[in-house]
């Protein structure tokens, strides 16, 4: 672990913590060992390749599905229908709602059911995408659903947001309309906001925290400055098969040999010896880097470390 | 069920918010379970609604066409061509209400009622605002259940009202339109309804919950067609007078005779069939060597209906109750 990184994110209130969290399924183990922890107030982005428990991870955060080992705690509580239930929204990938309910009948639904509902929020949410309040959600299109799923989600007035994939299906115009809706509710709510995605651009332009699991387990997880800066993007020549002598006792994420030249990202370890060309490497370069090479040492901040302590209380 | 729409005010009512103080109005998940499924409610209403003044009506031109044969002094009307009009119509009703209702409620309301919502993701909807997946579920089988409560018990009320006055005519009208009297149409509905949820739970499928469902129906009134009358404490009756024409017992008005015998003089009971010879020569001597001496009949007393109908739905009510416990434990465990 980098020792750059102080120890500042400790002390906030974790939204999420998690500890040992895993989950089996029939076919196997979706998630396993994910130990991690998100403060409050971040926008965390959550990436990982298609099957990586990203899914899993979010559905045992909001009660869905019930941990197989480990605990997860939301604002230091098991998920339920209690205090930790009520401070947190979720938004399934395929935006469930009710297809016959019209808008309005929609953000009733939310009335009805969330104690503190502000329906102020939810129709402003509604109305500045110039959806009609009276139509039906099934003869919506996609961005409106979307839109109206994130008015229900905004009008529970939630410490935690959690969207699992909300922007996969949409035109880059709409999305970048509902991303400016999202931050704009996050930012005048302080809402912690968990965030699933495949758009690396997206991710890099709102995202302060980012979460990477692949293959069931924890990649990569803290500050998206911190994660950026212990990281060095090396360009040099080759001198063969391999990884160059002169970078083996820094932490080689991963390198990749073309013609006469290697470039490779790794975690600098002190100084870098030999001729290279050092670069600061974009947050896709490193979210590939980790994503490519399952055999790269994981990297979690200190802001990130699940308190074993706290887990298991 | 309490009144659901504002719009059941008398139009005189001075203003919409003073008339919706007035009127009951649902809310959280009451609300939301109405709205789901307002069209199943309403129809269901709406349909026993029709059913009972077209029982009313039937029963008012039954007891016109009694009347005209001088009933109730003259009970001869029973044989006469002209009543068959009216108690076949009773009779179809009785399969309408004993077999019809509880097959389409189970398929249309059982069934789709928690797998839609697992098909379309919309219980994870609900169940991911402040609402706990065993309060989701206690509302929607609770509301339904109760629906289908109200609807099926009018009907079996209004049935069994328009069914009375005849119904001790025959033992057919008495004992098979009988069948869908009283507790027994409420039963079977709630029985194959809450088993329709509790498919549809595990199956997670709509369409494929509703074609099980529909089996799982049929089934059970299969079973309890073939089983039913057993449920009677059954009577026997035994003559010495041989078997010969004017010898067989005369069982009391009413009664359902369940199964009959030839009785020999050892005191077993042989098939009343076991004699049937080509001359009635040879049907004398196999009764002679069998050494017959008597009928045996089995029979259902008319007082033992309440009985046989009360122990059935109670059988029944009991698995439906079964089923309910398995619909709130498989969602607290396997929902999801």
């Amino acid at each position: 672990m980098s020792s750059v990184m102080d120890n500042r994110g400790a002390a906030e209130e974790p939204a999420i913590e998690a500890y040992g969290l895993g989950k089996r399924f029939r076919r196997g183990w979706a998630l396993k060992d994910c130990s991690f922890r998100l403060p409050a107030g971040r926008i965390c982005g959550l990436v990982g390749p298609n099957g990586a428990g990203k899914t899993t991870l979010m559905g045992m955060a909001v009660n869905l599905l019930k941990p197989t080992a480990g605990t997860v705690r939301v604002f230091g509580e098991t998920p339920g229908p209690e205090n930790a239930g009520r401070r947190t929204a979720f938004l399934a990938q395929e935006k469930p709602l009710f297809r016959r309910f019209t808008v309005a009948e929609t953000l009733r639904m939310g009335r009805e059911l969330n104690p503190g509902w502000d329906q102020r929020t939810a129709e402003e949410i509604v109305r500045s995408g110039d959806v009609p309040m009276g139509a039906r959600v099934g003869t919506l299109s996609g961005g409106q659903r979307t839109r109206v799923a994130f008015a229900l989600a905004f009008g529970r007035r939630p410490d935690l947001l959690i969207l699992d994939e909300p922007m996969s299906d949409l035109d880059p115009l709409v999305r970048h309309e509902l991303m400016a809706v999202l931050m704009a509710g996050a930012a005048e709510h302080g809402t912690t906001v968990l965030m699933s995605s495949h758009m690396l651009a997206d991710l890099e332009n709102i995202c302060d925290y980012l979460l990477v699991i692949a293959a069931g387990s924890v990649r990569m997880a803290g500050e998206v400055d911190e994660l950026l800066t212990c990281h060095t993007l090396l360009t040099g020549a080759g001198t063969g098969e391999g990884v160059p002598q002169e970078l083996a006792r820094h932490t080689v994420v991963e390198s990749r040999t073309s013609g006469r030249q290697i470039t490779a990202l790794v975690r600098p370890d002190g100084p870098v010896a030999g001729t290279w060309q050092a670069d600061a490497p974009s947050l896709e370069e490193v979210l590939l880097a980790y994503l490519r090479s399952p055999d790269a040492p994981p990297l979690i901040s200190p802001s990130a470390q699940a308190d074993p302590k706290v887990a298991a209380a | 069920m309490t009144t659901t729409t504002p719009t059941s005010a008398p139009p005189a009512a001075s203003g919409a918010s003073l008339t919706s103080r007035r009127i009951p109005r649902l809310s959280g998940l009451t609300w939301l379970v109405w709205r789901q499924h307002r069209a199943a409610f309403w129809t269901g209403l709406a349909v026993t609604v029709a059913a009972l003044a077209w029982f009313a009506y039937q029963r008012a031109s039954m007891m016109a066409y009694l009347e005209r044969t001088g009933w109730p002094e003259s009970k001869s009307w029973a044989l006469q061509n002209g009543f068959q009009e009216y108690s076949s119509r009773l009779g179809d009703t009785s399969s309408l209400v004993g077999l019809l209702v509880p097959v389409l409620v189970g398929v249309f309301l059982g069934a789709p009622l928690i797998a839609n919502d697992l098909e379309q993701g919309t219980g994870k909807l609900v169940t991911s605002q402040a609402v706990s997946r065993g309060r989701w579920l206690t509302t929607k089988v609770g509301m339904a259940v109760a629906v289908v409560t109200l609807c099926t018990t009018a009907l079996s009320a209004a049935y069994g009202w328009w069914l009375e006055p005849v119904a001790e005519a025959d033992k057919e009208l008495y004992w098979v339109a009988g069948s869908a009297t009283g507790p027994v149409p409420v039963a079977l509905t709630l029985l194959t309804m809450v088993g329709g949820v509790a498919i549809g739970m595990v199956l997670r499928r709509t369409l494929l919950s509703m074609a099980v469902t529909f089996g799982f129906a049929v089934t059970v009134q299969v079973l309890w067609a073939a089983n039913w009358l057993r449920l009677g404490d059954a009577r026997t009756v035994t003559t010495h007078d041989g078997v010969g024409e004017g010898a067989f017992p005369k069982l009391p008005e009413a009664a359902y005779d369940l199964d009959q015998s030839y009785l020999t003089g050892s005191g077993d009971l042989i098939g009343w069939g076991s004699c049937a010879e080509q001359t009635e020569q040879a049907t004398n001597a196999c009764l002679e060597k069998k050494d017959v001496v008597g009928w045996s009949v089995e029979y259902l007393p008319q007082s033992e209906l309440p009985a046989v109908l009360w122990t059935g739905s109670a059988i029944m009510l009991a698995l439906t109750a079964a089923f309910a416990v398995f619909v709130f434990w498989w969602g607290r465990k396997r929902l999801y």
